[in-house]
């Protein structure tokens, strides 16, 4: 468990830090070149540590399941997730895009009373309420600056 | 050190560009959730989170090759700059995907996902160093980016 949460705060890292850094690269290269250049480093590495950790065999033995799920995930966290969001980067900086990326797990809990029959409780609705309020004055604030 | 390269600026007016960008990432968070749900499907059926994050970029490359088909028949404009940072972008990703679907073998998505709610409070302090002079951070936009993070806390720790 703690393991799990230590890997998690590190990805919070890696994802924060990446964001500006994809940012300050688009001051240099479109955002579609940058995402297909980060998108080829990311599955380098990514191999490189697969074939270290996991070996050779952990490649196959994979079902048509797996591989339409990651078409599915490949699809939504690289094109309209990735991609949208780089565009978004770009056109509003990231100053107001990082946070209203950080309110997603609103839509988790959305998506949990909506179709999961869950009942939040009022801790809960506390939450949406702030994340609804700041995601508000983001979206109103007239005196971002970009470049 | 090269001249920058602005190419795909949209024409739309500054507030309509902003108001795009917003809508954009809005709906980028929704395909984040959904993915997010997927990995954790995965991982929770045996998969190494290092070979789902692995897979998943190739099929995402392989898409996004597909659809911005037209843009590559030339050589993409990369500044020497643009090429450093978007390296280190990678492997800021690279190493986000790892940990957290690895993460997700341990723990439930319903608590990993609110602790990435913090992202944004990290970006943050990045700019403050990498970003300076080029993004200005407002006083409303502290102000709403702690408000999101303070309301994900809350649901992360009644979670």
């Amino acid at each position: 468990m703690e393991l799990g949460i230590a890997l998690t705060l590190i990805a919070t890292v890696g994802w924060g830090a990446g964001d500006v850094f994809a940012r300050k690269a688009m001051f240099g290269a479109s955002a579609i070149t940058v995402l297909a250049l980060m998108i080829t480093i990311s599955v380098i590495t990514l191999g490189i540590v697969s074939l270290i950790l996991e070996g050779p065999g952990a490649f196959g033995g994979n079902d048509l399941r797996f591989f339409g799920l990651v078409l599915i995930m490949g699809a939504l966290t690289w094109v309209t997730g990735n991609l949208l969001y780089f565009h978004g980067m770009k056109r509003a900086g990231v100053i107001i895009a990082a946070p209203i990326l950080g309110a997603a797990p609103l839509a988790a809990i959305a998506l949990a009373v909506t179709f999961g029959g869950e009942k939040p409780n009022s801790w809960v609705l506390l939450g949406a309420v702030l994340i609804v309020t700041g995601v508000g004055i983001l979206v109103t604030d007239r005196k971002r600056v970009l470049q | 050190m090269s001249t920058p390269v602005h190419a795909e600026e949209p024409a739309l007016a500054p507030d309509n560009r902003v108001t795009s960008g917003i809508a954009f990432t809005i709906f980028a968070g929704l395909s984040f959730a959904l993915s997010g749900f997927l990995a954790n499907d995965l991982v929770d059926g045996g998969h190494p989170g290092v070979i789902v994050g692995f897979y998943e970029g190739l099929c995402g490359l392989a898409l996004v090759l597909a659809i911005n088909v037209r843009q590559f028949r030339g050589r993409p404009q990369v500044t020497r700059a643009a090429m450093f940072w978007i390296t280190l972008a990678a492997a800021g990703f690279a190493t986000a995907f790892a940990c957290f679907y690895t993460a997700l073998s341990r723990i439930d998505f319903s608590v990993g996902a609110p602790i990435l709610g913090a992202v944004p409070m990290v970006s943050y302090v990045v700019i403050l160093f990498v970003l300076r002079g080029e993004e200005h951070i407002t006083p409303r936009a502290l102000l709403g980016a702690m408000l999101v993070v303070a309301g994900v806390g809350i649901i992360g720790i009644t979670n």
